[in-house]
């Protein structure tokens, strides 16, 4: 049996120099990928819904879903030291399943991903800047910062806001990864002081020496923290259940939302140094550090606030209750409302701003490069794979990704359309069928998988399966909640009829690319199917 | 409505079916692969292009307590017992690495010099490429299928004589040969000066003396396939990163990698001048593609050899309505 140590002599033997692919992204660059995609900023919807699921513990079912989309980030990670190619889903169900059900994966992933970035570059206005406005306006007691907060989360604020956010995440890519990287390390580095002074904020809260009480009452009248509470539960609102096992269980479809989409770094798997370990390290490293953080945050913000007023502002603020005479009850207002000043108001929403302005850009680079996979396979035009001589990114497949998303946001802006649209059900089965091919592949593929840095075991059999199985498991509870809990919504008519014409549209789009190209005398099926040898 | 994939029907009538791989570089699992296209593709003519042997050596050092030590793919390994030393062994050599069991004193007197290093890996390749031959031989033995191997600028030249002594293998470096369906086709394995200074790197225009040579002695270049390892230059299938002159790879002020085309003038100048029918190269990994230049189609497969995953260029060539279809396959 091989184990690893790390005390040998030099056994490491030079020869000849030699070239070989060159790999930009660094496991550190991975690592944010991931946590920007999980959006840990996204905290304020987990924190909005909590009344609904009285008894619910945020923070246990946060652990619940590190547990649970961990289990699937070790499968991706170790599918990518398998499989170091770009693509991610396409790439580990066309191999390790089959290639119609990669393809219509792959779609399905890439149609809500090119919907994602209009989405959220339009949360971009509504859910970070027209709130810290709006808090400013508050603070300052100014009409004109308030107009300034109603406009940016207007339908034409979110328009051009939005637009803009996009050009420059769209420009940014073209020029290359390197650069874009180096921009979401930037912009995370103001996010994690800012971060840090909101949780520095949030336990002085806490502990007393700030007093939301106080602070809210001082911006919206003496005796309005107490009212609002009041007014909750007379209006229905269950704030005092005992702690109920259950309803946490049924609470982790709120964190999940965010936890799951660290897996989508395997989307440039094939652009990654140390591909044996660079996902694995890096997904897993991001979830678990941003699951750690969003933990925090819910305790501090439940310490800070008070978990009665916490639930009580979100269910007032969602009912329209005019109960609630601020005009914003999320948690990035409240914690303006906790620090007191302009200046701080700015400083604390920072991070908020700065990773949602990253996440269109991270859902840009997925769908571009699931496009770009599918030109080099021939399942889309040859056009798909096109990359810039110069800069050596696939600017044909960013420019279409950036069209879908422009139509995103004028309908998100200017519709109801997107009011009722979820994404979660359908990328739950995608991530459901790679966990399947997790289990499948090491007998599937024994040779691939024996002879690669994923073959680690868990109790004598193969990691990779187990973490597969953990997965399906945990995505089944998650798919069945998502069917079932209304207040989740994500199960409109809307969703679920557009989840399963995106999935059967794959299915069509991958059987008639298959016949176009055969009468061209191109068989696609060769570019996947592995020669079996003795 | 099939649902699995299926294997293309053998040739007939005037279709002839080519295979095209290139840079292998030591991989056993792509070799095999490579000898199984005859069935699994249908293939009448399988050619590799160059770089068939691999570049790095693996030694597995004897600690005297029946137990070994290996650094592979980055990390450090303590083998149990032979079985885990074969079991290395046989992951590596699926991947191109040759491994070598020593005692710590000899490590020691390789780390020393240089040129044993180069000697033992030499060495190294010629077995390896001599197991190579002997499984063609038992697999192709009786079949009605022409296989090329050319060398390429990473190869010794040594290798040609070793592949050239086996009945299954023609090696058509440095000659015109007719693989069938009326076409003809002319091999190189020299490519322009790298920064690595290979065994077959030679200037320009010693590429172009010899290109020009060579395609003297073709009768119809439309009927003619140029094998050359090295990609025309600037063609997409040559983009590699630049180096500056620490062989480091450049970047822009953003950070990106500058990439740029190093394939041959010479070659693109030959291919422009003669418009052959079919260009086959290799030598940049992951500059897979078919381009056109001109009316010549040029295609590079890339290669996954690290991974076991071969690439090739699948086409079939129709001699009667003078058709080629190309197709790039991971098998």
């Amino acid at each position: 049996m091989a184990t690893r140590t790390s005390d040998a002599p030099n056994l490491k033997l030079s020869t000849r120099s030699a070239s070989g692919l060159v790999r930009q992204v660094s496991t550190f660059d991975t690592f944010l990928y991931s946590v920007l995609q999980i959006a840990v900023q996204f905290i304020f919807l987990i924190t909005a819904a909590w009344v609904f699921y009285p008894g619910a513990s945020m923070e246990v079912a946060t652990l619940i879903v590190i547990v649970g989309a961990g289990m699937l980030g070790v499968a991706y990670g170790l599918f990518a030291a398998i499989y170091p190619r770009s693509g991610g889903e396409y790439v580990f169900i066309t191999r390790a399943l089959h290639p119609a059900l990669g393809f219509s994966a792959s779609f399905t992933m890439t149609f809500w991903m090119a919907w994602s970035i209009g989405t959220n570059a339009a949360i971009v206005s509504i859910f970070t800047l027209s709130p810290m406005i709006s808090a400013l306006g508050v603070q300052t007691d100014s009409s004109a910062i308030a107009s300034i907060g109603d406009f940016v989360g207007s339908k034409t604020g979110i328009f051009l806001i939005g637009m803009v956010v996009m050009v420059g995440v769209t420009w940014a890519l073209m020029k290359g990864m390197k650069l874009y990287f180096r921009i979401q390390k930037l912009f995370f580095a103001i996010a994690a002081v800012s971060l840090l002074l909101t949780l520095v904020i949030l336990f002085l809260g806490a502990v007393g020496a700030i007093s939301f009480r106080g602070q809210f009452d001082a911006v919206a009248g003496d005796g309005s923290f107490a009212k609002v509470v009041a007014a909750a539960q007379s209006g229905g609102a269950n704030l005092h259940a005992g702690t109920s096992a259950w309803e946490t269980l049924k609470f982790a479809i709120w964190p999940t939302e965010s936890l799951l989409f660290g897996l989508l770094a395997a989307s440039f798997a094939g652009e990654v140094k140390n591909p044996a370990r660079n996902q694995l390290v890096g997904i897993v490293g991001g979830m678990i550090v941003a699951g750690i953080g969003m933990i925090l945050l819910e305790f501090l913000a439940r310490k800070a606030i008070g978990s009665d007023f916490l639930r009580a502002a979100s269910y007032l603020s969602s009912d329209g209750s005019s109960a609630y005479t601020l005009p914003d009850a999320k948690l990035p207002f409240l914690i303006s409302i906790l620090s007191g000043s302009p200046v701080l108001t700015v400083l604390v929403n920072l991070w908020f701003v700065m990773l949602s302005l990253l996440l269109p850009g991270a859902c840009l680079i997925y769908s571009s490069r699931c496009m770009f996979a599918w030109g080099i396979d021939g399942t889309a035009p040859s056009s798909f794979a096109k990359v810039s001589r110069t800069n050596h990114t696939p600017t044909v497949a960013i420019g279409i990704s950036f069209l879908i998303a422009a139509i995103t946001l004028v309908l998100f802006a200017y519709t109801t359309v997107f009011s009722v649209l979820s994404a979660l059900i359908g990328q739950c089965v995608v991530f459901g069928l790679v966990a399947l091919g997790a289990v499948v592949l090491p007998r599937r593929r024994r040779r691939l998988y024996e002879g690669s840095t994923a073959n680690l075991k868990f109790l004598g059999r193969p990691l990779m399966s187990v973490a597969g199985a953990g997965g399906i498991v945990f995505l089944v509870f998650l798919i069945y909640r998502a069917f079932v809990d209304d207040h989740a919504g994500v199960n409109s008519h809307t969703t679920l009829y557009l989840t399963l014409v995106v999935a059967i549209l794959g299915f069509v789009w991958f059987y008639a690319a298959r016949a176009l190209r055969a009468r061209e005398g191109v068989d696609l099926d060769l570019r996947t199917t592995e020669i079996p040898v003795e | 409505m099939r649902l699995r994939a299926r294997k293309p029907a053998r040739s007939e009538g005037g279709e002839l079916t080519i295979y095209f791989a290139s840079d292998l570089h030591g991989s056993t699992l792509c070799w095999k692969k490579f000898l199984a296209t005859p069935s699994f593709y249908a293939a009448d003519v399988i050619i590799v292009g160059g770089d068939v042997t691999g570049k790095f050596l693996v030694p597995i050092v004897a600690q005297g307590d029946g137990t070994w030590r290996a650094r592979y793919q980055g990390s450090e390994r303590t083998l149990a017992d032979v079985s885990a030393v074969v079991a290395l062994e046989q992951m590596a050599e699926d991947a191109g690495a040759y491994t070598v069991r020593l005692s710590l004193d000899e490590l020691g007197e390789l780390h020393a010099s240089a040129e044993a290093r180069d000697d033992l890996l030499t060495r190294c390749q010629l077995e390896r490429l001599e197991q190579w031959a002997a499984l063609a031989d038992e697999r192709l033995d009786g079949r009605s299928v022409r296989c090329f191997v050319s060398g390429g600028n990473d190869d010794d030249p040594a290798i040609d004589a070793l592949l050239d002594a086996h009945r299954s293998i023609e090696v058509p470096e440095g000659r015109i040969v007719e693989p069938g369906g009326g076409l003809q086709m002319l091999s190189l394995g020299f490519a322009n000066e790298t920064p690595w200074h290979c065994p077959r790197d030679i200037p320009e225009s010693e590429l172009a003396a010899r290109l020009h040579a060579l395609a003297s002695g073709v009768t119809e270049p439309g009927r003619c396939i140029f094998n050359v390892h090295v990609p025309p230059y600037d063609t997409g299938l040559d983009m590699a990163p630049a180096l500056d002159e620490t062989l480091t790879p450049r970047r822009s002020p953003a950070g990106d990698l500058v990439m740029a085309p190093v394939g041959s003038t010479a070659l693109r100048e030959a291919i422009e001048h003669h418009q052959p029918l079919l260009g086959l190269h290799g030598h940049i990994h992951e500059a897979q593609g078919i381009h056109r230049l001109g009316s010549t189609v040029v295609c590079n497969p890339g290669s996954e050899y690290q991974e076991g995953m071969l690439h090739g260029i699948l086409l079939k060539w129709d001699r009667h309505a003078h058709t080629l279809k190309p197709q790039l396959v991971i098998g």
